[in-house]
């Protein structure tokens, strides 16, 4: 081999991480795909960006990343937002990998706390940043103990999470990391995206991988896996609905991100999804707000 | 006097970082997706009868954190100097100690209790094992086996040459203890298919 062949811009390793780095990483996610929902401890490495930032999704993306891949980063839904804009360009810097906003060009995908609305397809792969990988952290603090009630399978607290949630509430108040049945076998988190997304992680031709850096730990769950919410036969699992279109691009069946447009109260709600929103304008759609495309200025 | 190592050690990767990425993504796709047929460049010049697939599956995935078992047959001077050399991972004799088992055959993969299933508690901590198979695909007149689980869109039939033709019975067995289990990748002549513990297997 060559030096040139296996590194990028200033001197980094491809994709950042040395090579023994990623085939633990790799090690941990072929045994995450084998067991769905399990949570597989890791050596997750100090990234050069704090905690909070996605570096579990970043070390998960940097193991499996190849030259041939086109990477696209979301961060709620956004390609444009600071967090999104900052992982391609660390990508594209250190690995030198084609780019794409465009969902359906993508072979890795990196999100945070969205799955974009264009369905998934075959050879597509998934990586969520996961802030919280134990979805009873906050029913038992202690490590030691949620271990072991995944092992047993012993869900019993969640359904009373929920059920003084119904108690209290009159309905599931959860509306985010809202947890769901993998295989019926594993509770897992869904990292903190919108309730409205969990049934898209159902039966997803995607691969979906999920890397927690803080927690070191990381799970996955093959194409065409049973990914069902947690709920009871009175109170089924329901998705957020929204009441109006997309302001932009009149999409409905979306989900939207609200926006103030003034100080005097006024607001439009919008696609979350960046990409979504502006392939649907392209194509002619057109919401309630909208006033043309805005051109570049030119001076 | 024995040969000095330079001149009987044969090269691994020629491009370590890109070949091995491309061998784990085969590996990894087919664990994702079972029963896929997926191709990557084996490493030919491996030493026998080590096959090129399972070499380059070895050579992604081993380093001085998993112990190696390997079969009597692949238990020779020269595979053991190509694997130190090029991995760092320590052998063990023990197969239930081991992270990755190299099987050579269907013959030489015994019982698989044998190997470790991990624990309920830490189902992960279970070896990966590499078997070498004959091929992929009716034309090889192997056994055929529908597959079901994650991974699967309902059923995925495939023929493989050379697996255990009790294939199907001993993995049941298995399924009975998921969480914990073996997850296979089988080494065809220049592809590679993955059976994790949740695929369950009917002969056909």
């Amino acid at each position: 081999m060559t030096a040139s062949t296996a590194t990028a811009a200033g001197g980094y390793a491809f994709a950042y991480l040395d090579d023994q780095t990623k085939r633990m990483i790799r090690r941990a996610i072929l045994k995450a795909i084998a067991i769905p929902g399990h949570q597989v401890p890791f050596a997750a490495r100090d990234m050069p960006m704090p905690y909070g930032w996605g570096t579990g999704g970043i070390q998960v993306t940097a193991a499996i990343l190849g030259p041939a891949d086109v990477l696209k980063v979301i961060d709620q839904g956004a390609d444009d937002t600071t967090n999104a804009v900052s992982i391609r360009k660390f990508f594209k810097t250190t690995a030198n990998v084609a780019v794409t906003t465009r969902t359906t060009e993508a072979t890795v995908i990196q999100t945070r706390h969205r799955i974009p609305e264009t369905p998934l397809g075959p050879g597509q792969i998934l990586v969520y940043q996961v802030p919280i990988p134990e979805p009873l952290r906050f029913l038992e603090p202690r490590e030691t103990e949620t271990r072991v009630m995944h092992a047993l399978a012993d869900y019993g607290l969640m359904h009373v999470k929920l059920y003084e949630d119904i108690a209290t509430h009159g309905r599931i108040a959860k509306t985010y990391a809202y947890p769901v049945k993998v295989e019926g076998r594993y509770v897992m988190d869904p990292s903190p995206t919108p309730k409205f997304d969990n049934p898209k992680m159902h039966l997803s031709p995607a691969l979906q991988l999920f890397g927690a850096g803080r927690e070191k730990r990381i799970y996955a769950l093959p194409p065409f896996t049973h990914v069902v919410s947690l709920d009871f036969e009175d109170h089924p699992f329901e998705p957020t609905r929204f009441d109006a279109p997309c302001a932009l691009c009149g999409a409905t069946g979306v989900y939207l991100d609200e926006v103030v447009t003034d100080d005097a109260g006024g607001r439009m709600f919008v696609c979350s999804d960046t990409d979504h929103c502006e392939t649907r304008r392209a194509e002619g759609h057109h919401g309630t707000e909208w006033a043309g495309e805005a051109t570049e200025a030119t001076a | 006097m024995p040969a000095p190592l330079a001149a009987t050690l044969r090269p691994g990767f020629a491009d370590p970082v890109f070949d091995a990425q491309a061998a784990f993504r085969a590996a990894m796709s087919a664990l994702a997706e079972p029963g896929t047929i997926r191709s990557l460049a084996g490493l030919d010049h491996a030493p026998a009868p080590l096959g090129s697939i399972a070499a380059a599956l070895i050579l992604a995935l081993a380093d001085y954190e998993t112990p190696l078992w390997r079969d009597a047959l692949l238990a020779t001077p020269e595979i053991d100097a190509w694997l130190r050399f090029h991995t760092g991972a320590p052998f063990s004799d023990a197969p239930d100690a081991a992270a990755f088992a190299l099987v050579s055959g269907a013959e030489a993969l015994g019982d698989l209790d044998r190997f470790s299933h991990g624990s309920d508690l830490a189902p992960e901590a279970s070896t990966t094992v590499i078997l070498t198979v004959a091929g992929f695909g009716a034309d090889t007149g192997g056994v055929a086996f529908r597959l079901a689980g994650p991974g699967i869109d309902g059923t995925r039939d495939v023929t493989i040459a050379g697996a255990p033709v009790d294939l199907a019975e001993r993995r049941a067995a298995d399924l009975a203890l998921y969480p914990r289990g073996l997850d296979l990748l089988l080494a065809g002549p220049n592809a590679v298919l993955g059976l994790p513990r949740t695929t369950r297997i009917e002969r056909i």
